[in-house]
């Protein structure tokens, strides 16, 4: 086993790195997936900044009705900084904010509008704030109209006990609010994976396969076989430690919210992800040992792979000819073994299935390089 | 022998470097086309109506068909679970005016609100006539979310500090314990700080000639008009090449570990600071502004870069454009000032 342990001991070298790498590709894994499980059916919120230059009953009473589901953060700053408010709206950090002028109350009465919104006309959440808005005004106005009185709390307290939302038998949300998280993260934790493998173990080798290193093992009485053997499985070593950091760290930090997520489908998703890096890294070392190349063949096909399958930003958003191109990329099948929560393994089969047949593609191309270039060598 | 010389020869040899060229031009080049095909249909639609499916001869049926904003259509549960769980439509309106969902989201929040006001006119026990339906207490402005723009301005601000491999080229061709080219430089007469700064000349010049390239192809190939500010902006990557320059030769210092992990370790921390920054989409920013991390990207020279390209230009705000020149180049300085410092006076017992 001297080439297996030579392998391991080359990145135990480097063990500093390695683990303060996996640490912070962890970290952006855990940062990727953030979000709340819920166990029942709750209304989408809203993110909502108000400038409330009124301080009336009026604006009072709006921000209490607004709070009651939604997150709202209200300033009374006489001079406040629109241009980072539209800034955030830019970057989807809000989904919009609202002005309340100085005479509100004199408006309300005098039937003109009240506030001034900001928010981006075209998408949905427009058309929440509108109707909360709107809906609380045309209560506040006919209740007024009719008993001559602000009713501010009476109003709020009206609209906030609302109907009665079902979520159908059929759908558990709190496995489906686990599943999304873990979801997420694995999708996440399986484009790093590649990234990372790509590269460490891209460089490693390359080390590995240096010239002079390259010689003494040609000399060597060491069959071939026995030596690329032990070199994959010193690999695969390395390869399962990555995994086994991200997917154990992934269910210690998630420990009590783990019903409904199929955790044996999403572990073999990462150990045919790792598998499959191995084989494209095979593929790539022969056809170079340039470290140049290696890392930017790696950082390409990790990073294009992950966003043309649906890993950075949902498929569903993309573009027709991106969604096309994704069924044909490993990385598309990797996220389909776990797609549902209640996939079942015949469902799971068929991608597990495709990914494993690309790793085999991938190892058949790299053994014609391997031996082309030995042959020409 | 004269700088620009000096410099005329260190050109040559890095536009002779694949690696250069394919860090430089083909991997920007290749990302901006993956981006342009992931990210072209993420915004730009308007508000779709909302489908909404209704129990046969349910009491709201007439109010519903009277909203402008909602599709309504008479079904059974089973037929509006299936529709559901397929996404065509958004909820189920049955029994006591309860509304069935499959999922939560901004359409069924929507349709919640709308029932529970019909629902509440009959409660609330104020005449009908008093209400004012047509009443209009909202002035509305706009400001377009387009979040996926934050892709292209991290993926510049990355470029722009690509000049970090030429710095880290530079630091290992000078070190004479690193390159027999170091041995032969420090044998020889010429000046430690000509030699730097014909490096970090043709380093720019070089990088510079690669961003205009890039973004003459984000214009004019893609026409995506990302750069209405173009020369501030031009002028903002000029400042940013000299820092990722200063980057490099910092982690060029770095002993006992070879050019490759040194570029290696360089991919990484870029590739990091680029997500931060928004490379992966502005989710991460988005976190960071929400958990009070702003210092996180506030220190972070991409994400600087990143936030005054997009807020010139897509905002027209130019509040923090000096602040973030300013740190640039405090930061370039403190690299060069480090990397001079270190050089200096070096001496070898042997080589």
């Amino acid at each position: 086993m001297t080439v297996f342990k030579g392998i391991l001991l080359h990145f135990w070298k480097y063990k500093i790195l390695i683990v303060l790498l996996l640490a912070a590709f962890f970290v952006f894994a855990v940062m990727f997936s953030l979000g709340n499980s819920s166990d029942s059916y709750t209304s989408e919120s809203l993110r909502i900044e108000v400038i409330d230059h009124s301080s009336s009953e009026v604006s009072r009473g709006l921000i209490g009705y607004l709070d009651e589901n939604n997150e709202v953060t209200v300033t009374n700053a006489e001079n406040p900084d629109i241009e980072a408010l539209e800034e955030k709206i830019f970057l989807a950090a809000i989904d919009g904010f609202i002005i309340i002028p100085e005479d509100a109350e004199s408006r309300f009465t005098s039937d003109r509008p009240v506030v001034e919104t900001t928010t981006d006309q075209r998408s949905t959440k427009h058309l929440q704030l509108q109707t909360a808005i709107q809906q609380y005004f045309i209560f506040l106005k006919a209740d007024f109209d009719t008993t001559g009185e602000l009713h501010t709390d009476d109003v709020t307290k009206l609209l906030s006990d609302s109907i009665d939302v079902d979520v159908h038998e059929s759908v558990d949300v709190e496995a489906q609010s686990n599943f999304e998280y873990m979801r997420n993260y694995t999708n996440f934790a399986g484009y790093w994976i590649m990234l990372f493998l790509l590269i460490l173990v891209g460089n490693i080798m390359s080390e590995f396969n240096s010239p002079e290193l390259k010689q003494r093992i040609n000399v060597s009485p060491m069959k071939t076989s026995t030596f690329m053997s032990q070199m994959i499985l010193s690999q695969i070593v390395v390869g399962l430690f990555v995994v086994a950091f991200m997917f154990f760290g992934a269910l210690a930090l998630r420990t009590g919210s783990l019903s409904g997520v199929p955790l044996g489908k999403m572990f073999a998703a990462l150990i045919l992800i790792t598998a499959l890096t191995l084989s494209i890294h095979y593929v790539i070392g022969a056809i170079t040992t340039n470290k140049f190349i290696i890392n930017g063949l790696a950082n390409f096909i990790a990073i294009g792979m992950a966003f043309l399958s649906g890993v950075m930003i949902p498929l569903e958003v993309m573009g027709q000819t991106a969604q096309n191109i994704a069924q044909y990329l490993p990385l598309y099948h990797f996220t389909q073994i776990y797609a549902e929560p209640d996939i079942s393994w015949g469902e799971a089969a068929f991608p597990m299935l495709v990914t494993v047949l690309y790793t085999a593609a991938f190892l058949i191309i790299g053994m014609i390089l391997e031996n082309k270039r030995k042959t020409s060598s | 022998m004269n700088i620009f010389l000096m410099t005329y020869y260190l050109v040559s040899i890095s536009f002779k470097d694949f690696g250069f060229w394919f860090w430089t031009l083909c991997y920007p080049l290749l990302l901006t086309g993956l981006f342009i095909m992931t990210a072209s249909n993420m915004t730009g639609g308007g508000i779709e109506n909302i489908d909404v499916g209704i129990q046969k001869d349910q009491e709201l049926t007439e109010v519903i068909e009277e909203i402008d904003f909602i599709n309504m259509t008479v079904m059974t549960e089973d037929e509006a679970v299936t529709g559901m769980k397929e996404g065509e439509i958004s909820g189920y309106i049955h029994g006591d005016n309860t509304l069935l969902v499959t999922e939560t989201g901004f359409d069924q929040t929507v349709l919640e609100m709308v029932i529970n006001q019909i629902e509440k006119i009959e409660s609330a026990g104020i005449p009908y006539e008093n209400y004012d339906f047509e009443a209009q207490f909202i002035e509305e402005n706009s400001q377009e979310a387009q979040p996926e723009a934050v892709l292209f301005y991290s993926l510049i601000a990355m470029i722009a500090f690509y000049g970090i491999f030429s710095g880290i080229e530079f630091m290992s061709s000078m070190q004479p314990n690193l390159d027999p080219m170091g041995a032969r430089f420090a044998a020889s007469p010429y000046s430690k700080i000509k030699f730097l700064s014909a490096s970090v000349l043709g380093a720019l010049m070089l990088n510079l000639a690669t961003n205009i390239f890039i973004l003459a192809v984000i214009i004019i190939l893609y026409k995506i008009n990302l750069f209405t500010e173009l020369w501030p902006t031009l002028f903002l990557l000029f400042i940013a090449n000299l820092t990722g320059i200063g980057l490099g030769l910092i982690i060029g210092l770095i002993p006992k570990i070879n050019a490759g992990m040194k570029t290696t370790i360089s991919v990484i921390f870029i590739i990091g600071l680029a997500a931060l920054s928004g490379l992966m989409g502005p989710f991460i920013k988005i976190i960071l502004i929400e958990n009070n991390l702003m210092w996180v990207n506030t220190l972070n020279p991409l994400a600087r870069l990143t936030d005054t390209m997009y807020k010139i230009n897509f905002l027209r705000n130019y509040d923090d454009y000096w602040a973030t020149i300013g740190m640039l180049i405090v930061y370039a300085a403190v690299f060069f000032g480090i990397t001079l410092l270190a050089l200096r006076r070096k001496q070898y017992d042997s080589i």
